[in-house]
């Protein structure tokens, strides 16, 4: 079982990164999350069967939130994006560097749990029924969050980017 | 527009953790292995010092075994007792994929110790401190992103 866990976290640190970083909005804090969330998983004896991603994606969750709570009660801190500052490939049709300023600011004005909502199943690659899992709630409810996410980030870089990014 | 977004979202480069968060994370769980080592070392070690105790029968306590001292104060002219081992430090590291055969990428950490030791010399009044320092590389084949 251990090991299974010691995969998940080679598997998917990235989104467990992501997903961390994207709640307390500080590198040092989400890793630190992240270490706290798997010092408590490899003392844990007892897990639920069945798939333990949204297990570990709900450890970090928590560990992440706790961070978040302590980091709010001390002095203000600079907010970190999930993002790097600098496309991969400067020179990639795919993304421009306007794109991308547009999403990370698209991303960073969703609400809290809407933007928890497309770091799950973007970059933690979590099906809609992982994500259910991991956050506690009917998979109806966590399906249409993304989808409103989705389209808002939709709507603000369609709005500003201007008609021809809508092809 | 919906999966032009979501395909945006995938091209954008994401915030990498540290390399050193890997070490925190699984080297916390290998250092919990060292200390239940450690302790189950421990015990094996009490009962052995019982043993030799009870093997000296009433006459007094038994006396430790000498060690040689290192070679810096092998010139001291009466036998030095070591009367303190102690492992006083200990860090495990992780330094990325190594693959030294050319085909298997194996994840390396570096596991250190320092262990410290002391001889006192009672006839001579002296005692010799001594760090030692000790260090194995520790080679784990693991699935590579």
């Amino acid at each position: 079982m251990r090991q299974a866990i010691e995969r998940i976290y080679w598997e998917r640190r990235q989104g467990l990164y992501t997903l961390a970083l994207a709640i307390t909005r500080c590198p040092g804090r989400a890793e630190d999350a992240i270490q706290e969330a798997f010092a408590r998983l490899w003392k844990t004896a007892a897990r639920p069967g069945g798939d333990l991603v949204p297990y570990v994606f709900a450890a970090v969750r928590n560990t992440a939130l706790d961070q978040l709570r302590r980091q709010e009660a001390a002095a203000g801190v600079e907010p970190a994006s999930i993002y790097n500052g600098l496309p991969a490939d400067p020179a990639s049709e795919i993304i421009t560097a306007e794109e991308h300023r547009l999403v990370r600011e698209a991303v960073e004005s969703l609400p809290e749990d809407q933007r928890e909502a497309v770091v799950m199943r973007i970059y933690g690659n979590l099906t809609f029924e992982e994500m259910a899992k991991a956050l506690g709630e009917p998979l109806q409810t966590v399906a249409s969050r993304y989808r409103r996410a989705i389209e808002k980030l939709g709507e603000k870089v369609k709005r500003v980017a201007g008609p021809s990014h809508d092809q | 527009m919906t999966s032009d977004i979501e395909n945006l979202l995938r091209e954008m480069p994401l915030r990498k953790p540290a390399a050193s968060l890997d070490a925190r994370v699984v080297g916390r769980r290998r250092r919990l292995r060292i200390i239940l080592w450690t302790a189950a070392t421990a015990g094996v070690a009490a009962a052995a010092a019982a043993a030799i105790i009870m093997l000296a029968g009433p006459g007094g306590p038994a006396k430790l075994p000498v060690l040689p001292p290192p070679a810096g104060v092998a010139q001291a002219p009466s036998p030095a007792e070591p009367v303190r081992l102690q492992r006083n430090w200990s860090q495990l590291s992780y330094e990325g994929v190594v693959v030294p055969d050319g085909r298997t990428p194996l994840r390396q950490f570096r596991h250190q110790a320092l262990e410290h030791v002391q001889w006192i010399d009672a006839a001579r009044g002296t005692k010799t401190e001594m760090t030692i320092p000790r260090e194995e590389i520790i080679l784990i084949k693991a699935p590579i992103d």
